[in-house]
């Protein structure tokens, strides 16, 4: 809720220049802002001219905005969010067998019983699947991925689209632990064999990991399907391309094809750089998934220590395991990982990563990717806007400003923080796409306005305005700060806001990675 | 389209060996067979999901849930908190949002109370399934039939808690209809609180509207009557379903018949009179013994004896016969009420008009085109029946309800007074709402005494509005989902809506449709704070939509026609027009 004095303080200079420039569309003329003279309405509808129009608009504007007490505009984002624990994943077999919760209680073995017996019903005597119940605020999806059933339970207003979305994201992590074939080989011999035994405590912690990503963090990433992407210069970009596919060519003793992938991402899942094969890119929730998985179970290696993990990549091949070598460029920060499909490449993916990790570094490459620390608010021309995240079609990559938190937040208090972020987004989000994930049209651009009076006296009351923007090539979300009133203004922000971000796209986003 | 429609309370069993006195309807649209362990079956399964579903929302009060396959939707209420009616609607082909169904669903047991009464206070179950089949399942096996139903009442057939209300700008005279009403009629001594309220509803043929806003209740006069929506509602249902306010339907007399003639009336839709007629001919033909020992039957029976065998041989459905026994007053009316083709003919002849459902009616009918019962606070301690009687002038039917014992309304002297004043209101209030000069010549800007409607109505309604009040209940709504024919088109009343072809409107509908449940989904705190949006698609729809604790406001546009955006707020993406109707949008007080 609190954003940093800190902050403010180091940019005062612009906050204080941002104050300037709304001044003059908050503080209306004194003519307009005093009603007592009560313009009789139809007496300026007598000739349409522009004149009375614009009178009658600030006349409109002028009885919304003269019952505030503080019409002034505030970086303090309020949350018109309720609090309750109010989300649920549960996952069973086929057979009814429970695998897991996200929130466990006592009841939850009976639930997955009733649960298995409607979906069976109607699986068998109606030939048909459940999909989801709409039970006024609170949304059910079922999600029968055969001998896995997924269930979510949701009272935040998520389309079930989303709710299928992030089951499906569940899903896939069980796959890329177990993959498909050996899920199915364990099935077929015992139907109600019971899951929980066969997976590992690190599982449960990655599916523990994965359900409060998607519930209690500010992760876009699956609400947009879309990767986060290292903003960097374009030149440093294309010269670490360039490195990464000179150490491809110069490495005679890799043979062709032992090499599927190579990736550089930065913290907070950022995707950095790619090395891939002509005509093929990684599914983006296999990347999700990847990302999430080193980040969270390999948090503690340094950068002296190296991996060697069989995944299996859901959406690339269920069925199979590819081979990642994962290694630290230097601790808690950036990754360089390499994809193989071969069991015992090892040795071979680690000296291409010593060759190319020390090209990087002797060319000062990998100063730059550890050095760059994304963008703020404030880097951008656009006036009032508190946050806002661009996400571009064709790269299928989106970025967003870096949150200011104060210095001295307590990881619970940024963890609300980050939840508030998320509600607004997702709200903005659901309000230009309909039930089943489509946007509404084509294009599509909504204003979207909450607004509540303080519940004391000595609160701000509550005028947020977002704005979702979706055309065929970008789509934008945006957050204000409380109390900006002007569609125009977030308009003209948007606008420079998405000029802004075409203008340096090859510096937000990978474009087209280095292709072999 | 709909497979089955069940009504069933668990409360009625009470162990494994009477489980089967839970079900009190099970009517199957598509012909098949179930067991009763079938259908036993799916009502535990409904009972499992609801019990499910409540328990992991920690939450009992949702009376509604809808359940979505793969094929198909399983549409649940509650009600009286024990009984659960389901609707399962399968998806093939079937282009109308789930969200009608499930508000048709309320307006289907709602209509129930209104004519019966609570499903709680008929103990007898026999009788209760008695009185589900005559009226659950005729409801649902006309809308089978006439689909277009629900799309010509549109986004107004969502809200079932509210009616919609019709706005016609009467021009000021020294004695207003209203008052002549008031005076002449309900202060008037003879029935000074005997007639407890009249219903006035402007019901013009809905391609022959001047308008979709002056559709609806005009007005009623008493605030204590609480059954004005659901009764609104069902005279909007029968209208937008038989197209047509006859006695029959007014009586609930009226029902469709699948035949095979009948697929293809439907399917061209709108000419109702003759899809109308031709769906009795085969019922009588089946049933025409029955009908002549029904003619024998003592008149005092005749009323249980048509409604009981009535709805399920299709007998009801034949009562045009006693038709030819009934005495006229105006024998063109009867059988074309509403047959205002001409304008300019009325202005010669005498406006049709007269009695629908009076004691006026010959004993040997049915009670019901004597009189309709309305239960009024049904279920609760202090319920009370009404009489309705219905009268009709030109396009206006007027409903008059009085008190149970009120006895003069039996009286045909004074029935006759009342037609009298209640036309020389009717005159005053066409004369007042559809002033000829301008309704037939809006072009004309001779209108010096009335500059604001001279202003606002040399053109279209550059918007289309729907808004629900949610203290009142009333609703308000401009935008039509039945396009107007040309010749009716008023400047007065009439939107750019009003010319789209009808699959643009019922797109148009389920639109808003999508824009509602999406602002219904979102998850702020909803009793202190309010949402709006303002929409702009790249097909030129614009759409203002707010929900707040008072209401629900919706505004239509097309942004390709407004050039002119230049205030800060949302409504006024909408342009002037629009911020008009919004700052004037409550009444006064």
């Amino acid at each position: 809720m609190t954003v940093l004095k800190a902050t403010m303080d180091l940019h005062e200079s612009y906050v204080d220049d941002r104050r300037e420039r709304i001044s003059e569309p908050l503080c209306m003329p004194p003519t307009a802002a005093e009603p007592t003279t009560s313009i009789n309405l139809a007496q300026t509808l007598f000739q349409p001219s522009e004149f009375d129009e614009s009178l009658e608009e600030q006349l409109a504007q002028s009885i919304s905005s003269c019952d505030r007490r503080h019409p002034t505009v505030s970086t303090e984002i309020p949350n018109i969010f309720p609090h309750e624990h109010d989300k649920n994943f549960l996952i069973l077999t086929s057979a009814g067998k429970p695998i897991y919760a996200m929130k466990d209680s006592d009841s939850t073995i009976g639930y997955m019983g009733v649960i298995n017996t409607i979906m069976s019903y109607f699986r068998l005597k109606e030939g048909q699947d459940l999909r989801c119940i709409e039970n006024d605020d609170v949304r059910f999806a079922f999600l029968d991925r055969e001998p896995i059933v997924l269930v979510a339970y949701s009272a935040r207003g998520e389309t079930s689209n989303e709710l299928f979305s992030q089951l499906d994201f569940l899903h896939s992590y069980l796959l890329s632990s177990l993959s498909e074939r050996k899920l199915s080989k364990i099935f077929s011999k015992r139907q109600n064999f019971d899951l929980r035994n066969f997976l590992e405590s690190t599982d449960f912690e990655n599916l523990n990991e994965i359900c409060s990503l998607l519930c209690e963090r500010f992760y876009p990433d699956t609400l947009l399907g879309a990767l986060r992407s290292l903003s960097m210069r374009k030149s440093h970009r294309a010269q670490l391309h360039e490195a990464m596919s000179q150490q491809l060519n110069k490495e005679a003793y890799l043979p062709r094809g032992m090499l599927l992938y190579g990736l550089i991402v930065a913290p907070d899942n950022k995707l950095c750089s790619v090395l891939r094969p002509k005509g093929h890119t990684l599914h983006t929730t296999d990347l999700h998934l990847l990302f999430c998985l080193i980040f969270h179970r390999f948090q503690n290696l340094d950068d002296s220590q190296e991996l060697w993990v069989p995944i299996c990549f859901p959406k690339f091949n269920a069925n199979g395991f590819l081979y990642g070598y994962i290694k630290f460029l230097s601790k808690g920060n950036s990754i360089l990982v390499l994809i193989s499909a071969q069991k015992d490449a090892f040795f071979n993916l680690k000296s291409f990563a010593d060759h190319l990790i020390k090209d990087i570094t002797s060319s000062g490459l990998l100063e730059e990717i550890h050095k760059s620390k994304g963008f703020k608010i404030s880097d951008i021309p656009a006036p009032l806007v508190h946050h806002f995240i661009y996400k571009s079609k064709k790269h299928v990559q989106y970025v967003m400003p870096e949150l200011e938190f104060h210095s001295d937040i307590n990881p619970k208090e940024a963890m609300e923080l980050e939840r508030k972020f998320m509600n607004y987004y997702q709200q903005i989000h659901n309000s230009v796409i309909r039930d089943d994930g489509l946007s509404f049209n084509k294009s599509c651009l909504n204003f979207i306005k909450w607004e509540s009076d303080a519940d004391e006296p000595s609160e701000e009351p509550i005028a947020m305005l977002g704005l979702g923007w979706i055309t065929p090539k970008f789509e934008l979300y945006l957050l204000c700060n409380n109390g900006v009133e002007d569609k125009h203004v977030i308009f003209e922000s948007a606008k420079k806001i998405i000029s802004w971000c075409r203008k340096h796209e090859s510096r937000l986003f990978v474009n087209e990675g280095a292709i072999f | 389209m709909f497979q089955y429609i069940t009504v069933f309370d668990p409360s009625r069993s009470h162990g494994e060996d009477d489980i089967h006195q839970q079900l009190l309807l099970y009517h199957s649209f598509i012909g098949s067979e179930n067991s009763l362990n079938d259908k036993l079956n799916q009502i535990g399964v409904i009972q499992g999901l609801w019990s499910l579903t409540n328990s992991l929302s920690k939450e009992d009060e949702k009376q509604e849930k809808v359940v979505h396959l793969h094929g198909k939707i399983l549409i649940i209420i509650r009600v009286e908190s024990r009984f659960f009616i389901c609707l399962s609607v399968s998806k093939d082909d079937n282009s109308i949002n789930h969200q009608f169904y499930l508000s048709h669903l309320w307006h289907c047991y709602r209509f129930f109370t209104l004519w019966h009464s609570t499903f709680t206070s008929i103990s007898d179950a026999r009788e209760l399934t008695n009185l589900l089949n005559e009226h659950f399942v005729p409801f649902w096996c006309d809308l089978l039939v006439k689909p277009d139903t629900i799309i010509k009442k549109g986004i107004t057939g969502l809200f079932h808690q509210s009616h919609k209300m019709a706005e016609l700008e009467f021009v000021h005279c020294d004695q207003s209809w209203e008052s002549l009403i008031n005076q002449d009629i309900l202060l008037e001594s003879e029935s000074y609180l005997g007639i407890k309220d009249i219903l006035i509803y402007h019901l013009p043929k809905f391609e022959q509207s001047p308008g979709y806003k002056t559709y609806g209740l005009v007005r009623n006069f008493s605030n204590d009557i609480d059954f004005v929506t659901n009764i609104s509602n069902w005279i909007y249902h029968s209208h937008a379903l038989y197209d047509n306010l006859s006695s029959h339907v007014l009586a609930s007399n009226t029902h469709y018949k699948e035949t095979p003639a009948d697929i293809t009336t439907t399917g061209t839709s709108s000419n109702n009179v003759t899809s109308q007629t031709r769906t009795i001919v085969p019922a009588l033909t089946t049933t025409g013994e029955t009908i002549l020992h029904n003619l024998t039957l003592p008149i005092s029976l005749a009323y249980d004896a048509v409604q009981e065998v009535g709805t399920t041989t299709g007998i009801s459905n034949s009562i045009s016969l006693f038709m030819d026994y009934l005495p006229k007053w105006n024998p063109s009316v009867v059988t074309n009420m509403f047959g205002r083709n001409s304008p300019k003919e009325d202005c010669t002849k005498i406006p049709p008009q007269g009695y629908l459902i009076s004691p006026l009616r010959s004993n040997g009918l049915p009670g019901n085109y004597r009189q309709r019962i309305v239960r009024s606070r049904a279920g609760t301690p202090d319920k009370k029946d009404y009489r309705c009687i219905f009268w009709y002038y030109r396009d206006v039917l007027v409903c008059v309800v009085s008190e149970p014992d009120f006895d003069k309304i039996q009286d045909q002297q004074y029935l006759e007074d009342l037609s009298y004043k209640l036309s020389c209101s009717m005159e005053k209030f066409y004369a007042t709402a559809f002033p000829k000069e301008k309704y037939e010549q809006p072009q004309l800007k001779q209108q010096q005494t009335q500059p604001l409607s001279a202003q606002s109505h040399n053109k279209l309604d550059s918007i289309g509005f729907a808004l629900m009040d949610k203290r009142t209940n009333q609703f308000r709504c401009s935008i039509p989902s039945w396009p107007l024919c040309n010749e009716t088109k008023s400047y007065r009343y009439g939107t750019f809506l009003d010319s789209m072809p009808r699959d643009k409107l019922w797109e148009l509908q389920q639109e808003l449709v999508q824009f509602l449940r999406s602002l219904q989904n979102s998850r702020r705190k909803k009793n202190s704070t309010s949402e709006e949006r303002l929409i702009r698609l790249s097909n030129g729809l614009v759409c203002f939509i707010k929900d707040c604790p008072d209401e629900i406001a919706l505004i239509v546009g097309n942004w390709f026609d407004e050039t002119s955006h230049s205030g800060p707020t949302l409504v006024s993406g909408l342009g002037p027009s629009a911020i008009r109707w919004w700052n004037q949008r409550k009444p006064p007080g």
